[in-house]
């Protein structure tokens, strides 16, 4: 990531709102636009003004059209690259070694899950064993329930909730056999937020955790490039989802900020994915971390 | 029709229309499926996909058809004008059925490999294969151009291929342009 790249949005980081409590709230257009503007983001700032608005207030309907028509292009993305593949590889081996030191069955929660793609494909491979279960939250309601209403059509077991992840008050019932991961999450958080994330797993003493986010380079960079321009077909999605790759940062610098959050109390590993030639099949890789 | 020269040409020529419908009749059917794309969130969308393919192909056709009516006008006047059109067609089906081979070989690969192959094939193959394919269809109808050196080919040869790769979008816009709202996601 570059440092100017640290405080840019994407537009639907501006279009929702929750009070503290976690319930939705309105957006003003012209707030909207306005913190668009003050990153330097004009382009992204013409998007948002296109969103139809009463009293300068976003109609809940047209967002609503945004947030599904965005996450229903990512998922097919996350598809065509194979990230849940890439997601069960990497949760086999943490499966395992959890299953090593305690019994009982095993609790995969993927925080910031959105329509919950990665996991209900997971979940419905049944790659990781019959003694997993799976469960998604995130913050956004609108979200969460496509999520449940696409695993029920699919008949994928896979229970989604509301929830924050950065919520001090998140408990999981089972710590020692819980898992947590997430998907493209960590640009989001950011630089800022990603030790005290950590830090909540630390305090719930979660068994294992696996974030995956992009492995910036030039080849993933130019890949991710092309590949919004020939398969996004909204323009909302072309440009956060290359916001996703600017604000995504490098594997050492990720290894530090969790250092910050859990100190010593995970065995941590963020691979270092070569990127003098293309790996589409790691264009997504983990930070984990292992309970010491 | 019985006197159309069409019916004169040998089997070379009859290989090159037919190669050249595949390439139209797969970019077509691709044009839909990616206007249909991100519709419905679903794991398994097989159907829906086809449902695209076929929409992709019916948009196509439309776009395609006064085109195809002013081509056979024009080329089926006489053996020699025909002939024109099929040095173009030749030239064309030289820098498309390349791009068809690719996409046909690696779509039947994607089938039967692990899935570190499939997303290395969607995203290096398919991928460049889609962003690279407008730009081909207008360099091959550009080299079509300079090898007929004939303005009725040229004419018409650009104005199909523009009118060619509005499929996505029409088919978007007749199909998929409605948004996609809560109520719909889970439903058949």
């Amino acid at each position: 990531m570059d440092a100017k790249d640290a405080d840019k949005l994407e537009i639907l980081d501006v279009l929702w709102a929750s009070d503290p409590d976690g319930e939705r709230v309105p957006v003003r257009r012209s707030e909207a636009i306005e913190r668009l503007r003050a990153s330097g983001q004009d382009d992204a700032a013409a998007l948002v003004a296109k969103i139809p608005a009463r009293d300068d207030v976003l109609l809940e309907e047209a967002v609503n059209e945004v947030f599904l028509a965005v996450h229903l292009e990512l998922a097919r993305l996350s598809e065509f690259m194979h990230v849940p593949q890439r997601i069960a590889s990497v949760l086999k081996g943490l499966v395992a070694s959890v299953r090593e030191r305690t019994e009982g069955r095993i609790t995969v929660v993927d925080v910031g899950c959105g329509i919950g793609y990665d996991l209900r494909a997971i979940a419905d491979s049944g790659r990781l064993g019959p003694d997993v279960d799976f469960m998604g939250i995130d913050f956004n309601g609108l979200l969460v329930e496509a999520a449940r209403r696409l695993a029920k059509a699919e008949d994928v077991a896979v229970v989604f909730e509301r929830g924050d992840a950065l919520d001090p008050d998140l408990s999981v019932e089972d710590p020692e056999r819980t898992i947590m991961i997430s998907s493209g999450v960590l640009h989001h958080l950011g630089p800022r937020e990603i030790p005290g994330f950590l830090a909540r797993h630390d305090a719930l003493e979660v068994a294992a955790f696996a974030h995956f986010d992009v492995n910036p380079g030039i080849w993933a960079n130019l890949g991710a490039w092309m590949l919004h321009q020939a398969r996004m077909r909204e323009p909302i999605s072309r440009h956060d989802g290359q916001m996703s790759m600017r604000r995504s940062m490098m594997s050492d610098v990720l290894l530090d900020l969790a250092r910050q959050g859990v100190g010593a109390s995970y065995v941590l590993e963020c691979e270092t994915v070569a990127t003098w030639r293309p790996q589409p099949d790691k264009i997504v890789r983990p930070l984990q971390g292992v309970r010491a | 029709m019985s006197d159309w020269p069409l019916w004169d040409l040998d089997w070379q020529g009859w290989l090159v229309l037919a190669l050249l419908l595949v390439s139209v009749v797969q970019y077509a059917a691709t044009s839909g499926v990616l206007a249909s794309m991100g519709k419905n969130g679903r794991l398994r969308h097989r159907w829906a996909e086809l449902v695209g393919a076929v929409r992709g192909v019916v948009a196509f056709t439309v776009l395609m058809t006064p085109m195809l009516v002013i081509w056979a006008l024009d080329s089926f006047r006489s053996a020699e004008r025909l002939g024109v059109y099929m040095d173009a067609a030749l030239v064309l089906a030289a820098v498309y059925v390349p791009m068809t081979l690719a996409s046909g070989i690696s779509f039947a690969v994607v089938h039967v490999a692990p899935w570190k192959v499939r997303s290395n094939i969607n995203a290096m193959v398919f991928g460049t294969l889609v962003f690279l394919r407008p730009y081909v269809a207008l360099a091959g109808m550009a080299a079509a151009a300079v090898v007929s050196r004939d303005v009725g080919v040229t004419v018409i040869g650009f104005v199909s291929v523009t009118a060619g790769l509005l499929a996505t979008r029409l088919t978007k816009h007749w199909w998929y342009s409605r948004p996609v709202r809560l109520e719909d996601l889970g439903v058949r």
